[in-house]
């Protein structure tokens, strides 16, 4: 039988195009990080609005999030109801410091998560370093190409396992995920909003809808970063509890 | 009634420099606070020494009916210095009458700074060390009740402390005047000089405490701790101390043989006994349906024995039976009353287990806690619903003493207590 050659050629062409995809896929998801908060040795004001069923604001809290390096972050509660809480995040290990307290309370990633604020979502450690990505493909958003990156967590304690990430495909802009526990359980969907910050764009708003708690929706707005130098020792959860009044 | 004392007066001043301060930094100065209002309603009579003695002699002065308090918190925080304060209204409502308490207290009020390597603080500050939910062993410094239907304002210690911190681990030197401000009178716990020390490391992503105490009274006490986190939804934690003296309460010997059975005196003593441990370990689970479950289980060494239990409820017996045979009822019911001296304890029992489930529905969370005193103490349920608003919060709260008649349970205040409460943030 005569070798179908168009067909050759079209296999050939599918895995060079799959070898490239899984490079330009690397290349997107940095770009798309970078495109979010949390950078090193920053500060910025944060509001998470929860919405009821009608689109209504049925609860509102304020935040500041202190970035020092990668993975290593301070969410400070600034709501009345909850002034002086403190939440430090650090190589996946997870401590909470309450006011008048002297005693950094471990929590487990799933609290994190599950608590009224999704401190973790707040505060999103790096998807370069936290997740590989295992699959991309062309994906159909309206009136741009988009690429739905595959990825798995680096670690086993990476709060969400598996994420499936769409990015603008020309521009790496994220646009929307879905995020996913250890067991493979639909944990939340994440819509993206970029906006101008200085020179570039960078996140300015999420949208999460959490499948976990029918469906509610909460809307997390970012301010403008400011340069801001953390102390090391809030980096120990000791520290943190004496780190008294946080600007 | 009305309480003050030198730390109000002293703090009065401490506010007024603060209030200066502020006026001029106020963009240095955090003030915050709430206000706190509860009613609590008891329900039954509990098969206990109190009961008895109003049974024998109609005084049920001292067998509460309800109940509330109001109090307010006003806190001031600044980069280099802390000052909060406490006033409260408490209202208790006893069969036959009630009676309020007015009380300001400084519940903190120090001033920190850096030395060297060293952050300093020096006043009145809350200090909470240990790890674990419903016991504390190591929290050598601060002692919480971890039970109260509502939770009480903690109020500091004065000391002088000093901390030292690395990127993983942390050492903590302080020297205090320790007071047990929610000890019982009956146990005669004098304000103590104490110097205390905690080591923390955080190897492998574990949690590791070391903790020490040397007190004039109470001697020396060493104590270990750890936390690790095996998965994403599992925490286990545990914690041991050891302690070279204990203040417990005993029985002056003999009461039962004075004439009719009649003691003259309180026969519950407190008296230093020699050395004893403590222990805790416990496990929580959270599940991604927001259903959160604690189980603990622990020793106190501190608590009584079985045995003092045991000769308790034979004396409470026998009062009870010769207060009922025509004897001297009023005589009969002040013995009973000084029986009850022993449930003003902190801690009543040494063999505790402690389960906890507690489910959110968005910002309402309902919550079930179940505390058993093994081996015959009976139990407490405490089953709860609480609603966080914007700046508020409501909780509604049922506590129920069950388990065997004659179980220790069984035997305090009345058989059920309802908490109803508001708390507003500022």
């Amino acid at each position: 039988m005569k070798p179908n050659r168009s067909l050759l050629v079209a296999v050939l062409a599918l895995c060079s195009s799959a070898g490239a995809l899984s490079m330009d896929a690397q290349t997107l998801l940095r770009r798309a990080n970078e495109f979010r908060a949390g950078r090193p040795d920053t500060r910025i004001d944060v509001t998470v609005k929860a919405l009821g069923a009608d689109g209504a604001v049925s609860k509102e809290r304020a935040y500041s999030v202190y970035t020092a390096e990668a993975g290593k972050t301070v969410v400070v509660m600034r709501s009345p109801s909850e002034v002086g809480q403190k939440v430090l995040m650090a190589d996946e290990q997870f401590w909470m410091v309450l006011p008048n307290s002297q005693r950094p309370m471990r929590i487990t990633p799933m609290q994190k998560l599950l608590g009224d604020a999704s401190v973790g979502d707040i505060a999103t450690s790096s998807w370069v370093g936290d997740y590989e990505v295992v699959g991309s493909a062309p994906h159909s958003c309206e009136a741009r190409a988009c690429e739905k990156l595959d990825l798995r967590a680096a670690r086993p304690s990476v709060t969400y396992q598996r994420m499936v990430l769409i990015v603008d495909a020309v521009t790496a802009k994220p646009i929307s995920a879905d995020l996913y526990l250890q067991s493979d359980k639909l944990a939340k969907q994440a819509r993206f909003t970029l906006g101008k910050s200085g020179s570039g764009e960078s996140l300015q708003e999420m949208v999460f809808r959490d499948a976990l708690a029918n469906g509610k929706t909460t809307r997390i707005s970012y301010g403008v970063a400011q340069k801001y130098s953390v102390p090391k020792t809030w980096l120990n959860p000791m520290g943190l509890i004496h780190s008294g009044q946080i600007d | 009634m009305r309480r003050t004392g030198p730390w109000v007066r002293a703090s009065r001043r401490l506010l007024v420099a603060l209030a200066c301060y502020g006026s001029a930094h106020a963009q240095d100065l955090t003030v915050g606070g709430d206000a706190r209002l509860y009613l609590r309603s008891t329900t039954g009579t509990s098969g206990g020494p109190l009961s008895s003695a109003a049974q024998l002699d109609g005084d049920g002065s001292l067998l509460e009916r309800g109940g509330g308090f109001w109090d307010g918190m006003l806190r001031l925080a600044h980069r280099h210095a802390v000052f909060s304060v406490a006033g409260t209204v408490d209202h208790v409502s006893h069969h036959g009458g009630g009676s309020s308490v007015r009380t300001a207290r400084v519940l903190e009020g120090y001033v920190t700074g850096d030395a060297g390597a060293f952050k300093v603080f020096a006043g009145k500050r809350v200090v909470s060390w240990d790890v674990g939910y419903g016991f504390r062993p190591n929290d050598v410094v601060q002692s919480e009740y971890r039970h109260a239907l509502v939770a009480p304002r903690l109020e500091g210690q004065v000391m002088l402390q000093a901390d030292w911190y690395s990127e993983r681990s942390s050492a903590t030197v302080l020297a205090a005047r320790q007071r047990d401000t929610g000890a019982p009178p009956a146990m005669d716990l004098h304000p103590e000089g104490i110097v205390a020390g905690r080591g923390y490391w955080n190897v492998d992503g574990n949690d590791l405490y070391l903790f020490l105490k040397a007190g004039r009274l109470s001697g020396i006490s060493t104590g270990l701790a750890a936390v690790t986190v095996p998965s994403e939804s599992t925490s286990l934690y545990g914690s041991v101390r050891t302690l070279e003296q204990r203040r417990t309460m005993t029985f002056a010997s003999g009461p039962a043989n004075a004439v009719g059975g009649l003691a003259s005196s309180n026969p519950v003593l407190v008296t230093d006994a020699g050395r004893a441990w403590q222990g805790v370990i416990g496990a929580t689970w959270t599940g991604p349906q927001r259903l959160s479950l604690i189980a603990e289980v622990w020793w106190d060494g501190l608590a009584p024995s079985a045995t003092f239990w045991r000769d308790w409820q034979a004396r409470n017996a026998q009062l009870r039976a010769m207060g009922g045979l025509g004897g001297p009822a009023a005589a009969y019911a002040g013995n009973l009353r000084w029986q009850a001296t022993a449930l003003e304890q902190r801690s009543l029992w040494r063999r505790n287990l402690l389960l906890r489930a507690a489910k959110k529905f968005d910002d309402l969370e309902l919550s079930a806690e179940a505390l058993a005193w093994i081996d015959g103490g009976g139990w407490m349920l405490t089953v709860g619903a609480s609603q966080d608003l914007d700046r508020a919060s409501l909780e509604l709260r049922w506590r129920q003493s069950l388990g065997p008649q004659g179980g220790l349970a069984r035997q305090l205040g009345g058989a059920g207590t309802l908490a109803a409460g508001v708390k507003v943030a500022f």
